[in-house]
């Protein structure tokens, strides 16, 4: 059963510099219980698409064209902002990237935390107490009655962002929306805050959406992982395909330009040329034609549609050409001298 | 090291803080960096990893002297830097340079970039006139950008190119060594290897050598000779980058190393030993220890 459901999202931005295609005729969906690990860089769609359909972009500039998001037989592109208000926070929880700007500087930690807890379920008096505590417990803050009537410049980064988490997670949400949660921390926060995560699915079975650029974090913790640019999916499937098989070139682009583990045996990492596209300009085809060296003169023309690929279910790609063909192609080429 | 040092480092402090507020309460002083020694060999790359605040860039700074260390020497091809005044070390500056995080904030949005990168030619009195120009669109050439770009300003560049511009300008002066402070975190993916193959090139043709200064380890291990791992502003463990992830000593860099995230869905994830960074100062007077050659480790927690 699908949680959430996005069908034909597409979101402009207007600007000086003209119309920002950033999201087009997005459509996908999220089983329950399932933990998709969504990637891109800027420009790829993967954060405006969230706002949009937790009614947080602001427009404008930013304009939703057209789009539903069916969560729980809810369209919530449809509900009223108090609608939509009463969903956040609480079905729906949120971790954004920068703790700093997200919790308000001048209320106790325990302030905000009670704020979630008071607007979406009925907890007062001790048990809000007991449960406030409890949060701050289960994320991994030492002393967390003392915490809570502490200042959030009196927290580190990473617990500022266990904050976060513990604020996302404080109404048992059944769907856990990160975007870039991690990426400001060091490693070793990054890795607690992950095992937590996976403790949280493991107690509660909630379901996860994981917003990051970092493949090796949707290698940790996605079953399903989604490959984003120009604001379009170019692959998406269970992790173990695409990390193996991917067939799409930019999603093999990207594995293959992040260091081998193991002795240092490459002296160049490969690069994708070129940079991310100017969404203001699109190109007319599949946006990644441009940088791509396999593009074929159909990509350049007409936007590929997400089609079936490989022998594992789900396992999606847009794109008009036949990478794993291409990819044998050039390495015979390369041994034939 | 068959290559004489271009840098030596040796006991290096620096500390904030201490004297007196306004209303005569005292402040306390924060050892940013405590007791740091180290040694980069002509054509070398040593990385220097470890969690925010640790010293990373506090040392990279002090080293460059664009930050007086309170105490320690620096070495550079032989020249000690810390007795010498601004204008003694100016000729030094030309062969040391640095390169920062965020390629946009490092530039200046109302020079042309050809103009940005020429001028510590102009500076150092280096060149002038047309060979300037000349000497400009040769650099843009180096790091893969097109001359005809000079006269452009910085907000027409991406991210990536803008982190060229920056490159450019630190190798105008030809420096035999460069602090790079985290040059690729606000890069996008794509971009990354782009910017790390043209370290490598760069330091094939120009014989450079890099204080690399990162905190993903994967890059780390591709691009260093050497690392030094930082914790509460000392080097608690340096070696040859397979040595240290072969066998980590220190148990903070052990933590560190288990906290990589690896992009392959099959990887067992290794048990991460906690390790609580609050409880593990590491003593101001325990020295670094050589348990292995050229591996050293601080000695209050080898294992």
């Amino acid at each position: 059963m699908a949680l959430l459901e996005i069908k034909n999202l597409t979101v402009e931005f207007d600007t000086p510099g003209g119309v920002v295609h950033a999201v087009n005729d997005l459509n996908y969906s999220v089983e329950a219980g399932e933990t998709l690990g969504i990637v891109g860089e800027s420009g790829s769609g993967k954060s405006v698409h969230i706002l949009a359909l937790l009614g947080l972009l602001p427009c404008p500039p930013g304009r939703i064209v057209s789009g539903e998001a069916w969560f729980d037989g809810r369209n919530l592109m449809a509900l009223s902002d108090s609608d939509l208000r009463s969903i956040r926070g609480g079905e729906i929880g949120m971790v954004f990237q920068d703790p700093m700007s997200s919790l308000n500087p001048v209320l106790t930690v325990g302030r905000q935390l009670k704020e979630v807890l008071t607007r979406h379920t009925n907890l007062t008096g001790r048990a809000l107490k007991a449960r406030m505590v409890e949060l701050l417990d289960i994320v991994g803050i030492p002393h967390p009655e003392a915490r809570l009537s502490q200042y959030p410049h009196e927290f580190s980064g990473g617990m500022r962002q266990r904050v976060m988490i513990a604020i996302g997670m404080a109404c048992n949400p059944r769907l856990l929306i990160a975007d870039e949660a991690t990426t400001a921390l060091d490693v070793t926060v990054q890795a607690q805050i992950l095992d937590l995560v996976r403790q949280l699915k493991h107690d509660f079975g909630t379901t996860v959406i994981w917003i990051t650029h970092d493949m090796g974090v949707v290698a940790e913790l996605a079953d399903t992982i989604q490959v984003m640019y120009g604001g379009r999916i170019m692959e998406r499937g269970p992790v173990r395909p695409v990390f193996h098989d991917p067939r799409s070139a930019y999603t093999w682009g990207l594995l293959n330009s992040l260091p081998d583990e193991g002795a240092r045996t490459q002296r160049r990492l490969y690069q994708i040329p070129g940079s991310p596209p100017d969404m203001a300009n699109p190109p007319p085809g599949d946006p990644f034609a441009p940088r791509n060296p396999f593009a074929t003169e159909r990509c350049h023309r007409e936007v590929p549609p997400l089609r079936d690929v490989g022998n594992m279910p789900g396992h999606k790609v847009a794109a008009w050409y036949d990478l794993p063909a291409l990819l044998a192609a050039q390495s015979e080429k390369e041994q034939t001298p | 090291m068959t290559q004489p040092p271009v840098i030596e480092v040796n006991g290096l402090m620096r500390s904030y803080g201490g004297g007196r507020t306004l209303l005569g309460r005292e402040k306390p002083v924060i050892h940013a960096i405590n007791d740091v020694s180290f040694q980069i060999a002509e054509g070398e790359t040593l990385g220097l990893v470890g969690e925010s605040g640790s010293g990373k860039s506090t040392t990279g700074r002090a080293v460059l002297h664009l930050e007086r260390p309170d105490a320690g020497s620096v070495r550079f091809r032989g020249t000690e830097l810390s007795t010498l005044g601004q204008q003694g070390l100016k000729p030094y500056r030309k062969h040391m340079q640095m390169i920062f995080q965020d390629p946009y904030s490092a530039l200046n949005p109302r020079m042309k970039v050809g103009r940005f990168v020429g001028e510590p030619l102009v500076v150092h009195g280096v060149d002038s006139g047309s060979s300037l120009q000349d000497r400009v669109a040769e650099l843009f050439k180096l790091v893969g950008l097109d001359p005809s770009f000079m006269s452009r300003y910085p907000h027409e560049f991406s991210g990536g190119q803008r982190q060229r511009i920056n490159i450019a300008r630190a190798i105008a002066l030809q420096p035999g060594f460069i602090v790079a402070d985290e040059p690729i975190t606000a890069l996008d993916v794509s971009i990354q290897a782009q910017i790390v193959n043209l370290f490598q090139d760069l330091q094939d043709q120009l014989g450079l050598a890099y204080l690399f200064i990162a905190h993903d380890l994967s890059m780390v291990r591709y691009l260093c000779q050497r690392v030094a791992v930082m914790l509460r502003g000392r080097i608690v463990e340096m070696a040859p980058t397979e040595q240290i992830f072969a066998d980590p000593r220190h148990p903070y860099t052990r933590s560190l190393l288990a906290a990589i995230p690896v992009p392959d869905p099959d990887r067992v994830r290794p048990d991460r030993p906690p390790f609580d960074v609050a409880a593990n100062v590491p003593p101001r007077e325990a020295p670094l220890i050589e348990v292995s050659p050229d591996h050293f480790v601080l000695d209050h927690q080898v294992q």
